[in-house]
C-alpha cells in the first residue's frame, strides 16, 4: 500500500479542494480558514470584473454595484472554464448575460461586434443577430476585410 | 515632479531603480530612462513580434525580466514544458539576465485560478516544489529567480515558516531571491507574522532584486492591489532590507490607475529616498 503512495496525488487533491471551495462555494480543506477564503474570493472578484470593465466597457454597468452578485453567481457557474484572459471571460460573461435575456442594447452591440471581429475568416462575409433585453434586435455583419456594421430592429 | 525625476535620476546611478512595463507607462519609462524593467512573460511569449517600445529597450542595452505568473511553480503538478520552453525563448529575445516566477500554485484539478496562491508547507510540499524548481531550471538558459508571494489566507497546517520554505528551495536548487516587500508586509499584517525575523532567515546573499508595490487595508486585509501609492508599511521594510544589504536593483509594480504619472513618479522618488539613506550599506556584488 505504501509503494502506491503518491505526494503528488495527495496534494493535488488538496489544492483541488482548496480550488473548488474558493470558486465553487465546496467546503474548505482541513487548515483553511473559510472567512478569509470568502474574502479572498471577493477581491479576486473584483480584479477579475475590472479587467474585464477595462476590455468591455459596455459591460461595466454588470460588473459593479447591485449589478456584482450577477458576475458572482456567472463565476461559480463557470468556474472550471475560467482562463486568465479577460477578453474571453468578458465574451462568457456577455454570453451568460445574454442567455438570460439581461444584456442591454449597448452591451449586445458591443458583444455583436466582438463575435463578428472573432471570425477566423476575414474575407468571408458572416451575419449574427442577438436579442436584447428590451426584446429589440441587434443585427450585425461584418464584410470582407473585417468591416463591421450594426443596425438596431 | 522635476525634484522627482531628479531623485529617480540619482538613485539610478547608485542601484537599478526600475518599474514593471506595462503599455500605459511605456512613456513615462522612456522619458525617465528608466534602466531597469520587467515584462509578464506570459503576455509576450505567443508574440511574433515584441511591442516597438520594448524591443527599444533591449536595443538600448536596458533589463528587461520576463516575469512569469503561471508556471505553478508550488503546484502538485510538473511543471508544463511548453510553457518552459516558451519563457526560456522569451529570455533569449529580451538578452535577460535572469527570469523570475513565484512561489505559488496558480491551478489545480483541471481549475485555473488567475491568482497567485499559497502553498501549504509542509516537508513532503517542500520535497515536490524543489523538483518542480530544478525541472524549470533545466529548461531555462538564464538564472531563475524566486520570489514570495502575498497571502490573504494562509495554510493553518504548514508545518514550515515561509522564511524556511524559501531558504531551504534557494539553498537546494541554487535559484536566486525575489524578495517583494509589499508582499512581505502584507503577510505580517494578514499573519501577524514577524518581518525582521523573515529577513533574518532568508539568504540575503541570494538576493538579485526587490519588488515594492502599493496595495490597501480593506476589513482589516491588506490587499497588495498595485494600483495604489506604496505605503509607508513596504518602505520601512525596504529600509530594514537596506540596512542589511543594498540590493543590486528595485523595481516598482503598478498594474492599474495609470493616470497620474506624478503619483508613479512619487513611489519612485520614495523608494530612491530609502536606497539614498542605505548608501553605506554593501552592494551585493554579482
Amino acid at each position: 500500500m505504501k509503494d502506491n503512495y503518491d505526494p503528488r496525488e495527495k496534494m493535488r487533491g488538496r489544492q483541488t479542494q482548496f480550488l473548488r471551495a474558493l470558486f465553487m462555494g465546496d467546503s474548505a480543506p482541513s487548515g483553511i480558514d473559510s472567512s478569509r477564503l470568502s474574502i479572498l474570493r471577493d477581491s479576486l472578484l473584483r480584479k477579475r470584473a475590472a479587467s474585464i470593465s477595462r476590455r468591455w466597457p459596455e459591460l461595466r454597468r454588470y460588473l459593479d454595484g447591485e449589478n456584482f452578485d450577477l458576475f458572482r453567481r456567472h463565476c461559480l457557474a463557470t468556474a472550471t472554464e475560467f482562463r486568465d484572459d479577460s477578453l474571453v471571460d468578458g465574451l462568457r460573461f456577455a454570453r451568460w448575460l445574454a442567455a438570460q435575456n439581461l444584456l442591454d442594447n449597448e452591451a449586445t452591440r458591443e458583444l455583436v461586434a466582438a463575435e463578428l471581429a472573432a471570425s477566423r475568416s476575414p474575407m468571408v462575409p458572416r451575419i449574427t443577430a442577438r436579442r436584447c433585453s428590451s426584446r429589440r434586435w441587434v443585427i450585425g455583419a461584418m464584410l470582407p476585410g473585417r468591416s463591421i456594421h450594426l443596425v438596431g430592429i | 515632479m522635476v525634484a522627482d525625476a531628479v531623485a529617480v535620476e540619482e538613485a539610478k546611478t547608485m542601484t537599478n531603480l526600475g518599474i514593471a512595463w506595462r503599455p500605459e507607462i511605456s512613456l513615462l519609462i522612456d522619458e525617465h530612462q528608466i534602466r531597469f524593467t520587467e515584462i509578464l512573460a506570459e503576455n509576450y511569449w505567443n508574440v511574433s513580434e515584441l511591442p516597438k517600445p520594448i524591443a527599444n529597450l533591449i536595443e538600448s542595452g536596458a533589463i528587461v525580466v520576463p516575469h512569469a505568473i503561471s508556471l505553478s511553480l508550488g503546484g502538485a503538478d510538473k511543471p508544463d514544458k511548453t510553457k518552459l520552453r516558451k519563457l526560456a525563448r522569451l529570455a533569449e529575445r529580451l538578452n535577460a539576465p535572469y527570469v523570475s516566477e513565484h512561489i505559488a500554485f496558480v491551478a489545480a484539478g483541471g481549475i485555473e485560478s488567475g491568482h497567485l496562491l499559497p502553498v501549504e508547507r509542509t516537508s513532503e510540499m517542500l520535497e515536490l516544489v524543489i523538483e518542480n524548481v530544478r525541472i524549470a531550471q533545466s529548461y531555462l538558459p538564464v538564472p531563475l529567480v524566486l520570489e514570495n508571494i502575498a497571502t490573504v489566507v494562509d495554510w493553518q497546517t504548514s508545518e514550515i515558516s515561509e522564511a524556511e520554505f524559501l531558504s531551504t528551495i534557494i539553498d537546494e536548487t541554487g535559484a536566486g531571491l525575489l524578495l517583494d516587500v509589499a508582499n512581505l508586509y502584507a503577510n505580517c499584517h494578514n499573519h501577524g507574522w514577524c518581518a525582521k525575523t523573515f529577513l533574518d532567515r532568508i539568504p540575503l546573499e541570494k538576493l538579485v532584486y526587490v519588488h515594492v508595490a502599493g496595495g490597501h487595508i480593506k476589513r482589516k486585509i491588506y490587499h497588495d492591489t498595485h494600483t495604489e501609492p506604496v505605503q509607508s508599511g513596504p518602505l520601512d521594510l525596504l529600509a530594514e532590507l537596506c540596512s542589511r544589504v543594498l540590493p543590486g536593483a528595485v523595481l516598482l509594480e503598478r498594474d492599474d490607475h495609470f493616470t497620474s504619472a506624478e503619483q508613479i513618479l512619487g513611489d519612485l522618488n520614495a523608494i530612491s529616498e530609502v536606497l539614498t539613506a542605505s548608501q553605506n550599506t554593501p552592494v551585493i556584488a554579482r
